[in-house]
């Protein structure tokens, strides 16, 4: 496969391959900042116009667009607490608060580079393990699925601000939420209230719109301010600053990459619980904790470095089995074969320049985001300065026109209204949202493989496997961690 | 009793009635969760039960905050917030005065001078604004329901003046109309 390193590294050179790469990475920018867009929308809108042209250059539209929506996610994520697609929804948690200090740039700076830099990485390790990824693919089953479920369950604990039994009350919210719709392992419909629309349960995209967009365009309107609480200077010196804390904080940007990775890796898990992963490991391992959720920027740079080396993990089980890891994946293989691809083993062997292509148009479109992204902050970051009275009912008819494109269902926007009034009064009363959003993304696929495992193994089904047993040992150790830390360090303050 | 004092106990008040309807939903899915088969009923049956207790727990804590002593892990912070050693000494002293620390903050507007009533009745008008917009879109076109809105929430909630509402109303319209129509060809 390497031989076809430099034929490949000529086909994106070549014109007019970096105009459609430029195009692809623009489209893909545009979908990723508007809320109910992202990359299964992008990729079906382009599919049609990649009928006919050259493979590779179809390629590069493709995975240029695909590149740019994770870093698109996130510039509305930072701006006004809006993540544009739900992978950024944890970016929201300490972007939005450095926004509203003023320092959006900063956060913009950072997520601009660590996207870039994450996806880079998740390109290297798709590059290198492609050849042996088929033995990690296979070896995740039921159980571990579970595992994974509940190690991105266990960051709830980590994230509940103020009391944490508000945030499992919240938790236990958006668990039982997630148990509405059709339950395929046990053949019921549960509380549907003979609504057809509801048997596929609650949609995340018009529930994530409106407990970000809504409910914070609600307290934004009645508080009459701006987004950003510190005078405007008209400087954006901050992307610099926030260029050079991705440097400053490489350990976590490492170990965020490798999360991001390994879990797109793992077929059907998704962007959305990589990024909480990401989240959480960083606000547990960190010394420093009390900054997190109040604008740290370590807490921009691990979700987003994670998102964008997901990419490349993901890539694995799609190029070598044909198994899409995400529905943005699942569009993409479908516009494979309609290429005249056939993803698997053999893709290596006999089109190693179109794999090569693939990679190297992942990692360009990257960079040149996060430059768009970098130079175009000036403006973006001006959003922050206007008053609510004004920005409010845009972001209101922005994200109620979100949740409606998505399907072009009232009972979409019915929903992101419903959520974003959930979302106002659980700020009002300190409830975690956080909590109800990781538990209403990972309820389903950790209920699915709880009775999948109970119905293969019973019980010892999770025990048994080592893959299994190691990540439940890993999540005791991160729940059990930063309490012990804080034993240690307050029996080290009662001697003397 | 003080201006802020009285405050306070209107945000414990009204803490206590949300505590209420998150327990009435959670007893609610609860019991309809028997007419589910066995299995299917198992994790929210379970769930609605964990989540009731807990909530109850929460509601007693914030109808009686003289509980507060004796259920001390409903007011425990997250494992994440640690506190140095001066809270931890703060935290071990006995209860006094009459505003436990785990009161909810009574929102800006409302230590601003709005009254609590006031603030809910706003909430109220912008959720009706809302529910006004999906009635339109339902019955119209997005163009018309999303100008109508901006227009009038600008105009009548946000009360700027006519020419900015106007002005960003037709603005807004563009910005849809391009992005949606022109760009992304969706047929609304």
């Amino acid at each position: 496969m390497y031989e076809a390193a430099l034929p490949a590294l000529m086909v994106l050179l070549a014109w007019p391959a970096p105009l459609y790469l430029v195009l692809g990475t623009l489209l893909g920018l545009l979908f990723g900042i508007l809320p109910g867009l992202g990359g299964p929308q992008v990729l079906a809108l382009l599919l049609p116009i990649t009928y006919g042209m050259d493979t590779n250059l179809a390629i590069v539209l493709l995975v240029g667009a695909m590149s740019s929506i994770a870093f698109g996610g996130s510039i509305p994520a930072i701006l006004i607490n809006t993540p544009g697609t739900p992978q950024s929804a944890a970016t929201c948690f300490d972007g939005f608060p450095l926004a509203q200090q003023g320092k959006a740039g900063m956060a913009i700076g950072a997520a601009a580079t660590a996207s870039c830099l994450g996806a880079i990485f998740g390109a290297v390790i798709l590059t290198i393990l492609l050849p042996v990824g088929r033995y990690v693919v296979l070896a995740f089953s039921y159980p571990e699925y579970f595992m994974l479920a509940l190690m991105g369950l266990s960051v709830i604990a980590v994230v509940s601000k103020g009391s944490l039994w508000k945030g499992l009350i919240a938790a236990c919210l958006g668990l039982i939420l997630s148990t509405i719709g059709y339950d395929p392992v046990t053949g019921s419909v549960r509380y549907t209230f003979g609504s057809d629309y509801l048997w596929d349960g609650i949609r995340l995209v018009p529930a994530f719109i409106g407990l970000f967009a809504i409910g914070e365009a609600i307290d934004l309107f009645l508080g009459r301010g701006k987004i950003a609480q510190s005078p405007y200077t008209g400087r954006i010196g901050g992307i610099f600053k926030g260029i050079k804390a991705v440097f400053h904080h490489f350990g976590l940007f490492i170990r965020c990459s490798v999360i991001g990775t390994l879990v797109g890796i793992i077929p059907g898990v998704g962007g959305a619980v990589t990024n909480f992963l990401a989240y959480g490991h960083a606000a547990q391992a960190s010394k420093n904790q009390e900054g997190f959720g109040k604008g740290d920027i370590r807490g921009v740079i691990a979700p987003e470095a994670a998102n964008d080396s997901k990419d490349g993990g993901a890539l694995v089980p799609t190029l070598l089995f044909g198994i899409p890891g995400s529905l943005e994946m699942a569009v993409f293989l479908g516009a494979m074969i309609v290429l005249g691809l056939e993803p698997g083993p053999r893709m290596m062997l006999d089109r190693p320049e179109v794999v090569l292509v693939l990679i190297y148009t992942l990692v360009a479109g990257n960079i040149l985001v996060a430059i768009i992204g970098i130079f175009g902050a000036g403006v973006l970051v001006r959003l922050t300065y206007v008053p609510a009275a004004l920005l409010a009912p845009v972001i209101f008819t922005l994200g109620l026109m979100g949740a409606y494109l998505t399907h072009e269902l009232l009972a979409d926007v019915i929903i992101a209204l419903i959520f974003g009034v959930l979302a106002f009064a659980m700020k009002r009363f300190d409830f975690s949202r956080i909590a109800v959003v990781i538990a209403l993304v990972l309820g389903g696929l950790a209920q699915k493989t709880f009775h999948q495992t109970l119905l293969l193994s019973g019980y010892k089904g999770f025990f048994i496997r080592p893959i299994s047993l190691g990540l439940f040992i890993i999540t005791i150790a991160m729940i059990a961690f930063p309490y012990v830390r804080s034993r240690l360090r307050s029996r080290g303050e009662k001697r003397p | 009793m003080s201006n802020t004092d009285k405050k306070k106990k209107a945000v414990r008040t009204d803490a206590v009635l949300f505590d209420l309807i998150i327990l009435i939903f959670f007893l609610l899915l609860s019991l309809l969760s028997f007419s589910y088969n066995p299995r299917a009923r198992s994790i929210p049956l379970g769930l609605g039960i964990l989540g009731s207790v807990m909530t109850l727990m929460q509601l007693m804590v914030d109808a009686f905050p003289g509980l507060r002593p004796k259920l001390r892990f409903v007011t425990a912070t997250g494992l994440l917030a640690t506190e140095d050693k001066a809270q931890r000494k703060d935290r071990r002293k006995p209860e006094s005065g009459s505003t436990p620390a785990a009161d909810p903050t009574p929102p800006e507007s409302v230590r601003n001078g709005t009254s609590i009533g006031r603030e809910w009745w706003r909430v109220l008008r912008v959720i009706l604004w809302l529910a006004g917009f999906i009635v339109l879109l339902g019955f119209t076109n997005y163009l018309i329901a999303v100008g109508a809105f901006i227009v009038l929430v600008t105009r009548l909630e946000a009360r700027q003046s006519w020419k900015k509402a106007i002005l960003l109303g037709v603005c807004t319209n563009l910005g849809f109309f391009i992005l949606f129509e022109v760009l992304l060809k969706v047929q609304l």
